[in-house]
């Protein structure tokens, strides 16, 4: 436990000490107040105030922006994990000293997790803002960060399990973002497969998953398939942090 | 404090290390040889339980490098080829969060971190950014961090490659004294060194163990060089070389009527320097040069390598 503890602070200051994370941040910031502007000002025109919409229901996961956004922070966060431990060396060092193959992983796991959560922190802002001047559906912003919490849990280890991987930050973040991207379109499969086969694709897309979210439902169902699918690429984090003494 | 036996490491159809086995006890400082390719690198990483061996077995401090993988770790300190650092971190920062890594708080890592950064002279540069550091404050780093937790065994993978005279110098000095507690491998092409550092040494040579032995037998069983400079026809002297008990490798070369000879002497215990004087006086040939080269470990090292 201490050791993660160690492991943990280690890469949490990394991510504050090296230029990706602030380059993440200041993009991840500027992209969702552009979203947040565009999406009051678009909802305050004289056609669409009719509509009773909420603006969080729509800026968690109703956009574009959001699922690609979510694609590349996460892809550029964990990219580092592993693949630069690899290239330079250092991973023989940190092999070499008294840590199991789970800290390690746990470790740099929970530390990306931490900061891209942190980096929500300063949204809470638009929260307030627009609460001072139209009612806010609560519930829906609260469905939303747990939603937007669970979801970056998945990608996080999705992206260590892919850095694990490889030698190359450069490979880790593409080959990332673009399974993340796969496994975003697997919403639109459902369309195209035979009806046997819907309930499934339906269960296993991401935004099917994200729906009840956005709509201000907290599902047991989504809570066990993201929970699940974390653990899940963790599990196969760990193993292939190992399968990496064997070659 | 070691116990390796029929140690095999393949890397896929490449076998690096093929069934060394070799023991070192408890406060013994050991030098691993070999060519670039030997396989020392391998060796050192399965002894630091950082790669698995494909079969055989290595015993640290009475511990299974496999099954008790953890335990073993806590007894050693290891300091890897090239001394791989975060760049990002501060040359303090980094063996603090070493320490911690290796159990260490308080009190304790305080005193310890205080004593590595002085063994290792790194005051100067504590405050440095690792990405900063000269190749020779790298190394330095190294070693603190395999210092930093006092551990029994240190195994070094080239700890001086890339320092300048002094800082070489400095470096064998800190392990010449760290050696009188602690048992030490380590590996290096300078052999030099190891002569002046290692009690016994272990050569190895295409995934094998070429000889191992003390500094002395390692020599002593070394073929001497003996040469002599006769005003002889070449082609007596000669037959007169190749007469000797045990010569082998004879040469001449011929330059103003003197004749050079040299023959290395297979029979260790047999000295043929008299046997030629009595020849060379017999046949009244004036010699003007007998002597004995004394096998070094650079003549041990290149005769057995190059078998």
């Amino acid at each position: 436990m201490r050791n993660f503890w160690t492991l943990y602070k280690r890469e949490l200051l990394t991510l504050y000490l090296t230029p990706t994370g602030y380059i993440v941040m200041c993009v991840f910031l500027g992209v969702l107040g552009w979203v947040f502007w565009l999406l009051v000002r678009v909802l305050n025109l004289p056609d669409m105030v009719k509509i009773d919409t909420d603006v969080f229901s729509i800026m968690f996961g109703g956009t574009f922006f959001y699922w690609i956004v979510l694609a590349a922070i996460s892809a550029a966060l964990t990219m580092r994990l592993f693949a630069e431990e690899y290239r330079t060396g250092t991973i023989e060092t940190l092999m070499t000293a008294p840590v199991s193959d789970t800290q390690v992983v746990l470790g740099k796991y929970l530390a990306a997790l931490s900061f891209l959560l942190l980096m929500w922190a300063p949204t809470v802002l638009y929260v307030v803002v627009l609460g001072r001047y139209a009612t806010v559906d609560y519930g829906v912003v609260f469905s939303g960060y747990i939603g937007t919490a669970l979801l970056c849990a998945m990608l996080t280890a999705l992206g260590l399990l892919v850095s694990s991987c490889t030698r190359s930050q450069f490979v880790a973040f593409f080959v990332s973002f673009v399974i993340i991207l796969m496994l975003f379109s697997l919403n639109f499969m459902q369309n195209i497969v035979s009806p046997g086969w819907r309930a499934l694709y339906q269960y296993v897309s991401v935004l099917e998953q994200f729906k009840e979210f956005s709509a201000g439902v907290l599902d047991s169902c989504s809570f066990v398939y993201f929970i699940s699918v974390t653990l899940l690429l963790l599990f196969a984090t760990v193993k292939s942090v190992e399968s990496h003494k064997w070659r | 404090m070691v116990i390796v036996e029929q140690l095999v490491k393949t890397y896929g159809p490449v076998l690096a290390v093929d069934h060394i086995s070799f023991a070192v006890q408890a406060g013994e400082v050991v030098g691993l040889l070999g060519p670039n390719g030997a396989g020392k690198t391998t060796t050192m990483r399965m002894l630091t339980c950082f790669m698995p061996a494909t079969s055989g077995r290595v015993r640290v401090a009475g511990y299974d490098v496999f099954t008790d993988s953890a335990a073993v770790r806590r007894q050693l300190g290891y300091m890897p080829e090239n001394v791989p650092l975060y760049p990002e971190m501060r040359v303090s920062e980094y063996l603090r969060y070493r320490a911690k890594l290796k159990g260490l708080r308080g009190q304790a890592l305080e005193e310890r971190l205080r004593f590595v950064i002085d063994a290792c002279e790194l005051g100067e540069v504590r405050t440095r950014i690792n990405d900063q550091l000269s190749k020779g404050n790298r190394q330095r780093v190294g070693l603190a961090d395999a210092l930093i937790s006092d551990p029994d065994l240190l195994i070094l993978d080239e700890p001086t490659i890339g320092l300048d005279p002094n800082q070489v110098r400095r470096v064998r000095e800190l392990i010449l004294e760290l050696g009188r507690h602690r048992t030490i491998i380590l590996s290096t092409h300078i052999l030099s060194e190891v002569e002046m550092m290692c009690q016994r040494v272990i050569i190895m040579h295409q995934g094998r163990i070429a000889a191992q032995d003390t500094m002395a037998n390692l020599r002593s069983s070394t073929k001497r060089l003996y040469r002599c400079e006769v005003k002889a026809p070449a082609r007596e002297l000669d037959l007169l070389l190749r007469a000797l008990p045990g010569a082998t490798e004879v040469t001449l070369t011929e330059q103003g009527g003197w004749a050079h000879g040299t023959l290395r002497c297979a029979l260790p215990d047999t000295d043929p320097r008299e046997q030629l004087g009595a020849a060379v006086r017999a046949k009244n040939w004036a010699l003007r040069l007998l002597d004995v080269h004394e096998p070094t470990l650079e003549d041990a090292f290149v005769e057995i390598t190059a078998r």
